[in-house]
């Protein structure tokens, strides 16, 4: 992993066309901007976690979900 | 000359019907439709959904059901039944986009994973389904905080609730 330290303001250029600026530093939060050609898709990690887990949760039967009913009922 | 018969009813309930691959014919009042305007991530292509019991009242699992595909559905969870601490910001964006004017209208729930094995349920708490029960939009909201899991573990919290009862 390339590390790179860098102040507000500052930014890093990836390939010829994506740029990522320092704009705010506050409380352990940092906001970046963002500049990219249309067709790269810039995505909060947590996002591309959340699709694949709906995606899972999609294929959720009924059954099973009756099965754990029953499990917590005999409690 | 002929004149039209007015109906007596002045508005008959309008009912819709859908054909589910899980629960096969559901009759809904389009004013029961849930929209979320951007969809759900994985499934942004799908706006409408509704709420749906299968079976027993009691029991605390719910189906969101997706309407523009209805093979489609999420078994979903009011996350306090078996935290009932859990608790989140609302921030600006969500008040815009869900119009709210009330938290007492939000709705809140988390969807499930139910694999294989069964006592390895999970239930993403990190991403709960808000929705604003006065207009009816819905979002999936991503949390910015770090202590709710993706895949939190429910089964033996949910026994302990249901034990306790």
């Amino acid at each position: 992993m390339l590390i790179l330290t860098r102040k507000v303001g500052q930014a890093i250029v990836i390939g010829e066309d994506i740029e990522i600026k320092i704009l705010e530093i506050d409380d352990g939060q940092i906001k970046l901007g963002i500049t990219a050609p249309k067709n790269i898709s810039v995505l909060r990690k947590e996002l591309i976690e959340i699709k694949d887990e709906n995606l899972k949760a999609a294929s959720v039967n009924k059954e099973a979900l009756s099965k754990i009913e029953n499990f917590i009922k005999k409690r | 000359m002929v004149i039209p018969i007015k109906p007596e009813y002045e508005s008959e309930e309008l009912i819709m019907q859908i054909n589910t691959k899980n629960f096969g014919i559901i009759e809904y009042n389009p004013e029961d439709v849930i929209y979320f305007e951007e969809g759900i991530p994985g499934f942004e292509d799908l706006h409408i959904f509704l709420i749906i019991t299968d079976n027993n009242e009691d029991m605390p699992f719910k189906w969101l059901q997706s309407i523009d595909n209805t093979d489609i559905a999420f078994a979903i969870i009011d996350p306090r039944v078996f935290k009932p601490d859990y608790t989140f910001e609302i921030d600006e964006e969500l008040i815009q986009t869900l119009q709210i004017e009330d938290v007492n209208h939000l709705l809140i729930y988390v969807i499930v994973v139910i694999p294989d094995e069964i006592e390895k349920m999970t239930a993403n708490l990190k991403a709960p389904i808000i929705i604003n029960a006065k207009n009816n939009k819905g979002k999936q909201v991503i949390l910015d905080n770090d202590e709710y899991l993706i895949k939190h573990p429910i089964l033996e919290e949910l026994k302990n609730a249901y034990s306790n009862a």
